[in-house]
């Protein structure tokens, strides 16, 4: 009897759980070892892109939720300012830090999904309902402020769409006061537990210099130890007002990846703290005649209002000939936008530079070499939804 | 860095290289004559020359603009860390040509080309695994030029999803089939 050695070649996915969507991806093994893989993506692509073209700035706020859908408010955040930015808009003060604290809310529900299913992947089931649990307060807030819970499009160009209530304020500060303490729990389930640490201690790394080159962003990037963050390096809406810092880990691996996460919740606590108890008063939307509709109260006094209303939401407004590029730090990464006006009231081209996508684009130099259970550790540490990816 | 050292240092270097330059919200947009060879050198002396160290390819993509001629304008969007400064190349293209692959450069470059090949249709010559990336392999068209419709070329009605076959990389040089079951069955 003679024995070959052959190497098989397995497909995890579509429809495998630990996927966190539906990922495909192609394994040559030997034995329990990769020695090859590659991603398959695309199966949840909707042509957003295709869609933005047909729809007004308006219109495609909900588009963006659906993005990242675990942390959909902060791509609200991107797409507004870069349609702000092509039309001029100056955002008032109090509308900056009201997107602020929906940005990190959900920056933190995007994390603690993260955590919860990142965990229950490993072996670890416990996390999961205490991240979830606590998801349900910031989803609370965000209900509360915008009447969704989701998928909020609380954001609108050149402002948010309504006022908040003395009901999400005392929400919020409960949520900040809660928020260390479930923190400190996260840590003492998994921080310094041996098994988490044997799972995710040397698992992937990636150096410095490999993940820039790969197009890695995001916690995945600051692992690694380089200090980008699109919040401090380049500041949007006021987040140079605010007092927070950037974590980054040393060894680039699962596990500086988590500690880096793990950090950001922190650092999110605190910059929404500071942004409710200095959340300036006056107005939630741009005095732009253009873009801005009419208040009820004045559409029921004033026909030229009523008219004005009509138009913006039935019409849109015309973005300026030129084209920008704007990037926003989402849960995942670099978030950018590169919008592309031709007068009309439709963008002519919007690309959504999409974070998860690139962190896709480096699984296989993460995963080779390792064992099928890594395969299931690295997807998880990397952190990615598939919504964002394909589109 | 500001805008104007960054343009200063690259036409010091590269005197024809710059078509034109703008800065439409104080971001640094460059329009390269340069093609072939020259186009990547002037892109490894944006990554490596050590004033400028554009290291994150943020992004590639394409905008068509038929009617007008050249048809496509390809953009890479790149970031340097270490100077936190954005710098966008606009690369003007004619239908059909292809472009040399920055992704020996990158590697992010090499999905960020595959899908601009596979939703623009534009060519990327010497690049690693040029397949289609969001649509799947036997897709007909480009779904981001503007002569696609929205709604695609047929009814999904009229479609035949036993058909569809499973995209892989690594069947062929393994001699082994790709299966996923097929959940229609």
């Amino acid at each position: 009897m003679s024995t070959q050695t052959r190497t098989m070649l397995l497909n995890m996915g579509p429809h495998h759980p630990a996927t966190h969507g539906v990922l495909r991806l192609e394994l040559e093994l030997e034995g329990e070892t990769v020695l090859r893989a590659q991603p398959h993506v695309g199966y949840l692509h909707r042509g957003f892109e295709k869609m933005a073209e047909y729809k007004t700035a308006q219109q495609i706020i909900p588009l963006t939720d659906r993005l990242d859908y675990a942390a959909a408010s902060v791509n609200n955040l991107g797409f507004c300012l870069t349609v702000e930015k092509l039309l001029g808009i100056e955002v008032p003060k109090r509308a900056q830090y009201l997107r602020v604290i929906m940005a990190e809310l959900s920056r933190i529900m995007g994390h603690q999904l993260w955590l919860g299913t990142h965990a229950l992947d490993i072996g670890a089931m416990t996390p999961i309902f205490y991240a979830f649990a606590d998801r349900e307060l910031a989803m609370d807030i965000t209900e509360e402020a915008s009447g969704y819970r989701l998928t909020p499009s609380y954001l609108r160009i050149g402002g948010v769409s309504q006022d908040i209530t003395s009901e999400f304020v005392r929400k919020v500060r409960e949520y900040v006061q809660k928020m260390p303490k479930a923190i400190d729990g996260y840590h003492q389930l998994l921080t310094e537990n041996p098994i988490w640490m044997k799972r995710t201690k040397g698992i992937g790394v990636i150096d410095a210099d490999t993940a820039l080159n790969y197009g890695l962003t995001g916690p995945s990037l600051r692992g690694s130890g380089v200090a980008y963050d699109v919040r401090k390096s380049v500041p949007y809406s006021s987040y140079s007002d605010f007092d927070f810092q950037i974590p980054i880990g040393e060894d680039g691996d699962s596990y500086d990846r988590y500690l880096v996460r793990m950090e950001e919740f922190t650092q999110s606590v605190r910059i929404i703290e500071q942004a409710i108890e200095n959340l300036p008063s006056g107005s939630i939307m741009a005095d732009n005649p253009w873009t801005t509709s009419p208040d009820l109260e004045a559409v029921s006094q004033n026909v030229d209002d009523l008219i004005r209303r009509f138009k913006i939401s039935c019409q849109g407004f015309a973005l300026p000939r030129g084209e920008t590029y704007h990037a926003v730090e989402g849960a995942k990464g670099e978030l950018g936008f590169y919008l592309v006006g031709n007068g009309d009231t439709h963008p002519y081209r919007l690309k959504i530079r999409s974070p998860c996508y690139y962190l896709v684009s480096a699984l296989p130099y993460l995963i080779e070499g390792h064992m099928i259970a890594d395969v299931i550790t690295l997807i998880g540490s990397i952190d990615i939804v598939l919504g964002e990816v394909d589109r | 860095m500001d805008n104007n050292q960054v343009l200063a240092t690259i036409t010091k270097a590269f005197p024809q290289a710059v078509d034109s330059s703008d800065q439409p919200y104080g971001q640094l947009h460059l329009t390269l004559s340069a093609r072939g060879e020259d186009f990547l050198s002037v892109m490894r002396f944006l990554r490596d020359e050590e004033h400028l160290q554009y290291t994150l390819l943020s992004d590639v993509t394409a905008i068509d603009w038929s009617p007008q001629i050249p048809r496509f304008d390809l953009l890479y969007i790149l970031f340097s860390v270490q100077n936190e400064h954005r710098l966008v190349v606009h690369l003007p293209l004619p239908e059909g040509e292809p472009v040399p692959s920055v992704s020996a450069i990158w590697h992010s470059a090499n999905w960020g080309e595959r899908e601009v090949y596979d939703l623009m249709g534009i060519p990327f010559a010497g690049h690693p695994d040029l397949r289609r990336i969001l649509t799947w392999d036997s897709f007909e068209g480009h779904p981001l030029r503007k002569d696609f419709p929205l709604h695609g070329n047929y009814d999904v009605d009229d479609f035949d999803f036993q058909t569809l076959e499973v995209n892989s990389a690594f069947s062929r040089d393994l001699d082994q089939p790709c299966q996923i079951p097929n959940a229609l069955e």
